[in-house]
């Protein structure tokens, strides 16, 4: 495999990342694998869930991006009421954070029902709403991950998603948190219902390239 | 390939304005814009606050409107409300202190077409030190002119210590 990204003339391509030049086949594949070409959404990861799981975790999370952009598709779990959450981890998830985070979000229904939920002291990030059990109680959720690997800032989210919760009601969520105990490195998250598991769900984890 | 384009990065330091210019052009319809762990010099409960720049290079500072949820970890939430304003509100900052960071995402709508406004979408979270909490911001505006719009403009009442802005477009 090529590693050096050759010229057919003097005139290089107007761009000033890594791949300047005449590439082969394999130049491409080798630059998109790494993250060099391709457009500035990259799927790092999707995880496909089927079956009961307790929690989804991303790990092995490299310090290329600055905003990570994650999915959260038809989402449901085994417990009615339960929610879907999310705990950062400094060390590739041999272990999470379980105290110190904030939030605040806002949730109303179609029933016209809306309110305020925070927390200075919680032991997770909320993502979702109240889920239920019966079919097509399903949660959709995105969220924007900033500064996850960045040693000297605080790992702060925005989330915005739509839910048929365990009343059969629409319900949306938006607003955000910070996990402020620590300004760290973050290299695993994971994602998991407060109560019981997640049954199925389709969870991408993108990041945001600068190219 | 990804329907995201990368269009500019621009980092800036001890200023207290910034104007991404010459980005937004008939190339696409629909942009998305990134402020990324803006670090202020000083100032508590204040807002980084955006306006956008015409395609000739002047910032425009009237005919906002802009509704903004503000969403705090330890009280009440709040909302911001204005028409005919000289600015749309973005990023509810509180603290100076570096750790903070925080993002926001704005989502420029239709910015080239001289046929209809420009209308934008906010969300932005960061962490004030200062006051001890968590402060996301949702939000809508518009520029009710229908002026081509080439760029975007970020300030704030103190200097920013640095601040850095990525633009994509969104390919169809």
């Amino acid at each position: 495999m090529s590693n050096e990204y050759g010229y057919v003339d003097v005139s290089n391509i107007n761009q000033t990342k890594q791949n300047a030049g005449v590439l082969t086949v394999d130049d491409l594949y080798d630059l998109q694998s790494n993250g060099h070409l391709g457009g500035s959404l990259q799927l790092i990861e999707e995880q496909d869930i089927t079956s009961s799981t307790s929690a989804v975790i991303f790990d092995n999370l490299s310090s290329n991006y600055e905003v990570h952009f994650l999915t959260c598709m038809n989402v449901t779990s085994d417990t009615d009421g339960s929610y879907l959450t999310m705990q950062v981890s400094n060390d590739n998830g041999s272990s999470y954070r379980t105290s110190g985070y904030h939030y605040a979000h806002f949730h109303g229904t179609g029933g016209g029902t809306f309110s305020e939920s925070r927390s200075t002291t919680a032991g997770q990030f909320f993502i979702s709403g109240n889920l239920g059990t019966a079919a097509n109680e399903k949660g959709n959720t995105y969220v924007y991950i900033y500064n996850l690997s960045n040693s000297s800032f605080y790992t702060s989210i925005n989330h915005h998603g739509s839910d048929v919760i365990a009343t059969g009601a629409l319900r949306f969520m938006w607003g955000g948190g910070t996990y402020p105990a620590n300004a760290e490195t973050h290299d695993a998250f994971k994602l998991f219902m407060n109560s019981g598991s997640i049954t199925e769900g389709n969870f991408k984890l993108f990041g945001i390239k600068e190219l | 390939m990804s329907a995201l384009r990368f269009i500019s990065e621009t980092t800036a330091t001890s200023t207290s304005s910034l104007s991404v210019t010459d980005v937004f052009t008939s190339d696409f319809s629909v942009y998305k814009v990134e402020l990324i762990r803006p670090d202020l010099n000083t100032g508590t409960g204040t807002y980084v606050d955006f306006r956008f720049v015409t395609s000739d290079g002047i910032v425009v500072s009237t005919d906002y409107g802009y509704g903004i949820e503000v969403m705090n970890s330890n009280a009440g939430f709040g909302s911001d409300l204005n028409a005919n304003q000289g600015y749309m509100r973005g990023f509810r900052y509180s603290s100076n202190s570096s750790a903070d960071g925080g993002g926001m995402v704005l989502w420029i709508f239709e910015p080239t077409n001289t046929s209809t406004y420009t209308f934008a979408r906010v969300q932005a979270g960061s962490y004030s030190t200062a006051e001890s909490k968590n402060v996301s911001t949702k939000g809508i505006g518009v520029l009710q002119t229908t002026d081509s719009i080439g760029g975007i403009n970020f300030f704030h009442t103190n200097n920013f210590d640095s601040i850095h802005v990525k633009v994509y477009g969104l390919r169809q």
